[in-house]
């Protein structure tokens, strides 16, 4: 009876759309490692598993506790993010990665999660007609906190993700407008601070959107070289494996931040649009899952992680095509990377969740 | 509800922002990028940024660059009909160059190093027959250049080809696959300094490889110069003087810290290094059982012997074991009990009735041993550190700190209590005690200066030097630097071979037992006595005695210095008699004209 209800409540569209994600992003792991000596397609395929693990174990425990535990979750992460910024590794010229003997993990990936939680149920547990002006200002701390220890790692990357993510969560619980409003203004003006926290080589990435060739030899680099591989795929690409630009190493961190450019390169227009069009449904799908429910907490909830995985594939993909700068943020379900992959399916399994326990309230 | 139509329209139209570039990149302009990956002729050169120059205290060059210039090669636009030609031209065999091409491949479109730092002759010749040559370049690159050779190469260190796992752990952009990094010296305690910003240039090639235009370029910036407190002059003398002999000679500004000279020896020569031919010379540099490449002065621990007595003195003061008319019986050795074995003085006769002063000029281990049996290891460790002694530097060089033992040392080394016997050791600078020659410099500087522990340091204006006070009576202070006198000053003194005509000098020798073979020499202290100008450390390994052979050698270093000093002063006369000669000539026309006509 317990198995037929879960069968029938469990959301299969999102969960096939998820794998089929997953699967795609498997595919062209292998033909973009193929020249790579690590084996990255196994690598992955255990990660998937993993993180398929955690979404059944969120799926049986529901998504509640996790947001009672919200504010303890938010301080655990919190304090990776400070354990990270006093012994973490720096690679690529940013302290991001925690060593744990036989992993390495990315606490800044876990927090987004956490923040969502924690957001979600403040939020969820305030009326926007109540104490406004308190609530907003509450809310914005529960975001900035963590922001400020990523800017400092620094991951603009995620870092950046953070602003949508708080938009759009405070947006539909009901912020006012004008208080949304002066809050990016606020932003602006402070943008001159922010940019003298920034690293030299963030600075220049920033500065190479602008004008690819102040970086001829790196980011700028990249930018060219990714654009001439997802145009030169036209529309129909030139087939598993056969992407000159990929096969022949012009472009860097392909398995992983560059893996779109694989996809534009080798499946071509048809190819890249099915992803995108893939992941809009997944939305569609996970937004209705948000209309559905009666719980104030979940919806938010929902809000939150679908934004933080829409801008995710909006910078990702965008970034390829040169209209985002090159930030190092993965490619939802598709990028390899532990941290990346099981905090999708954890984002899944709270989705799904969501889904099943939709009229519990 | 509005809100969340609103959201799900924001998501949507991200999406097809997304498709609608995809269309415009892949459908719209996709045969233009197709056409480009096609025959993507785009290669990166790396423009190296030049090192900055370094120079000594008045500014004599130390540390230049020169022009090289390095064959390199773009192998995907090389073809291999001519690699007989190339490999004659540039005398490498076939052999070398395929696995050279074969290494390149890793990273394409990035022109790998065949040959470097090429003769002019070979030069004119590759660039006479370059047009037949696809995929061959010539690049210049600034080569580090010591102008002094061998001299001061402790302090100067020289640089080395960046390694693949300090590539990995740096940060992004800041270092190159062929970049160079600081070895030792101030070229390493400095590099992030000296080290320009590298640039990098796009280029298009034509179906033949050979350049068609520069897509974009960002020019290197050269690193920052760097003045050095050495003084290159007083340098040389020194060096001169210490010849073929182990050991290090250290003068320093007691006042500010700042090192003048710096003599460490058997040194090496840093163009070694640089010099692709001088191979040989490097190897026996790195296997040379004399150690040139150690900095003796930084890297290496002594026992300090007698010199470390003046720690015991201050000690016993500071503890009120301790006061000027204090006076011990020497008659040649020492017992802690009857019946224990007898702790020499080096004057088996002995000193007889011995005070302060006299202990320090004359060395008295007797006297010192009675300190000793009333101290405790921790309050010699205690004023060692006040001083200087296994403290922490703010030096640009790589430095070792001294070991200075106490009993929780020795509990966590040895797992043994400490003996008394070991502080009496350890009260005339044997046992466990070692120390670096800068830390017996650093030390006497403190005594020199009176209020602050001075911060040695090779560079100005690039560390900060905040001064550290010293917190030891004034009074006690002065008492030392009387023995310290009268140890070179008077005929008793153990280190009146060092005296000079025309000046005061205080020092303290130091014959310390070494682990094995003969004794170290040390000869440290400061002069002008009335204002310290600088304080001075000599060391010779295995030098016999300190009395005889650093004192001796202290005689020679001072004349140094003094000469030194005196040519920087006629070099100024000279200039300014120069500018008064051109004052003279101009003087009439400044003349007030009335003046004129007085005269007239």
């Amino acid at each position: 009876m317990q198995l037929k209800s879960f069968i029938k409540d469990f959301h299969w569209a999102l969960f096939f759309i998820a794998l089929l994600l997953s699967v795609s992003g498997l595919v062209v792991i292998a033909s973009a490692s193929s020249s790579l000596n690590v084996d990255y397609v196994h690598k992955q395929l255990i990660w998937i598993g993993v993180g398929i693990l955690f979404m059944f174990i969120i799926l049986v425990l529901g998504y509640r506790p996790f947001l009672n535990l919200s504010y303890v979750l938010y301080a655990i992460s919190i304090a990776l993010l400070l354990l990270v910024l006093i012994t973490g590794v720096v690679r690529q010229g940013a302290q991001r990665w925690l060593h744990l003997g036989f992993i390495a993990l990315q606490p800044s990936e876990f927090c987004k999660l956490a923040t969502i939680l924690a957001l979600a149920h403040y939020l969820g547990g305030k009326k926007p007609t109540q104490d406004h002006r308190v609530s907003f200002f509450i809310a914005s701390l529960i975001v900035l906190f963590p922001l400020a220890f990523i800017v400092k790692q620094p991951d603009l990357g995620t870092a950046l993700i953070f602003v949508p993510i708080y938009f759009c969560m405070l947006f539909v619980w009901g912020a006012k407008l004008r208080y949304l409003i002066g809050t990016i203004l606020t932003g602006l003006i402070s943008m001159p601070i922010f940019w003298f926290m920034l690293k030299e080589y963030q600075k220049r990435r920033l500065l190479v959107f602008i004008n690819p060739n102040i970086d001829p030899l790196g980011s700028g680099y990249s930018a060219i070289q990714s654009k001439i591989a997802v145009g030169s795929g036209m529309i129909t690409g030139k087939g598993w494996q056969e992407g000159t630009q990929s096969q022949l190493q012009f472009l860097p961190e392909r398995h992983t931040d560059f893996i779109f450019s694989v996809i534009g390169e080798e499946w071509g227009f048809l190819g890249a649009v099915s992803i995108v069009l893939l992941y809009l449904i997944f939305f569609w799908c996970a937004v209705s899952i948000a209309h559905q429910t009666t719980d104030v907490s979940g919806r938010i909830l929902v809000v939150g992680v679908v934004s933080m995985i829409a801008f995710q594939v909006f910078v990702n993909i965008g970034m390829t095509i040169g209209y985002m700068p090159i930030t190092g943020l993965p490619l939802p379900f598709i990028s390899y990377g532990g941290s990346s992959i099981i905090s999708m399916f954890i984002s899944l399994g709270l989705l799904l969740s969501i889904h099943r326990n939709r009229s519990i309230f | 509800m509005l809100r969340f139509y609103s959201f799900r329209i924001l998501i949507s139209f991200l999406l097809m922002i997304l498709i609608g570039g995809l269309f415009n990149v892949q459908v719209i302009k996709g045969a233009h990028y197709y056409k480009q990956s096609e025959n993507n002729r785009i290669r990166l050169i790396e423009l190296l940024a030049p090192r900055g120059n370094v120079y000594d205290v008045n500014g004599a060059l130390l540390i230049g660059n020169r022009a090289s210039y390095n064959v390199t090669i773009l192998p995907q636009d090389f073809s291999k009909e001519d690699l007989p030609r190339l490999s004659k031209i540039l005398n490498i065999s076939e052999e070398d160059i395929r696995a050279k091409i074969k290494k390149a491949k890793r990273v394409p479109f990035m022109p790998a190093i065949l040959k470097r730092d090429i003769d002019q002759e070979t030069l004119f010749v590759l660039e006479e027959s370059k047009p037949d040559f696809g995929g061959v370049l010539i690049e210049t690159q600034a080569v580090r250049y010591y102008p002094h050779g061998a001299i001061a190469s402790h302090v100067l260190g020289y640089v080395g080809r960046i390694s693949q796992s300090e590539l990995d752990r740096d940060d992004h952009g800041v270092y190159s696959r062929n970049d160079l990094i600081g070895r030792s010296g101030v070229e390493k305690g400095l590099d992030s300094i000296l080290r320009g910003e590298n640039g990098g240039r796009q280029i298009e090639v034509d179906s033949r490889g050979r350049l068609s235009s520069v897509i974009s370029e960002r020019k290197p910036k050269k690193g920052q110069d760097v003045y050095l407190t050495i003084d290159i002059a007083l340098q040389k003398k020194l060096e001169v003087l210490l010849a073929d002999r182990t050991g290090t000679i250290g003068m320093m500004d007691p006042n500010s810290g700042e090192v003048i000279a710096w003599v460490s020896h058997p040194s090496y020569d840093p163009n070694a290094f640089i010099d692709s031919n001088r191979s040989k010379e490097r190897i026996s540099y790195l296997k040379n059982k004399t150690l040139p490449m150690l900095d003796r002065g930084l890297m290496s621990l002594y026992p300090p012997g007698s010199v470390f007595k003046v720690v015991t003195i201050l000690t016993a003061f500071d503890r009120g074991k301790l006061n000027n008319k204090t006076t011990f019986f020497c008659n040649g050795f020492f017992k802690l009990n009857p019946r224990s074995r007898p702790f020499k003085c080096w004057f088996h006769l002995g000193h007889g009735p011995v005070n302060v002063y006299k202990a320090i000029e004359r060395s008295c281990n007797v006297f010192l041993y009675n300190l000793g049996r009333m101290l405790k290891p921790e309050e010699l460790k205690e004023m060692s550190m006040r001083v200087g002694l296994g403290e922490e530097m703010n030096l640009e060089l790589s430095y070792r700190k001294g070991l200075i033992p106490d009993e929780d040392w020795k509990k966590k080394i040895y797992k043994e209590k400490w003996y008394l016997g070991e502080t009496i050791s350890y009260s005339i600078g044997q046992g466990f005690l070692s120390v670096t020659p800068m830390e017996v410099m650093r030390m006497m500087g403190a005594i020199a200066s009176g209020y602050h522990l001075p911060s040695p340091h090779f560079a100005k204006d690039i560390f900060k030097h905040p001064k550290k006070k010293l917190g030891i009576n004034l009074n006690d202070l002065k008492s030392v630097r009387q023995g310290l006198y009268n140890c070179v000053q008077t005929d008793y003194g153990t280190g009146q071979y060092a005296r000079v005509s025309f000046m005061k000098v205080a020092g303290k020798t130091g014959t310390a037992q070494a682990s094995r073979g003969e004794d170290h020499a040390w000869f440290s202290g400061y002069f002008p006595y009335q204002k310290p100008e600088v304080s001075f450390v000599i060391f010779i390994e295995h030098g016999k005695s300190g009395g005889g052979t650093a004192a001796k050698l202290g005689h020679e270093v001072l004349w140094a210095w003094k000469i030194n000093k005196q040519e920087k002063v006629e070099v100024k006369k000279s200039a300014v008699s120069g500018s008064e000669k051109l004052t003279a000539t101009i003087s009439p026309l400044q003349t007030n004209p009335t003046t004129v006509v007085h005269a007239a």
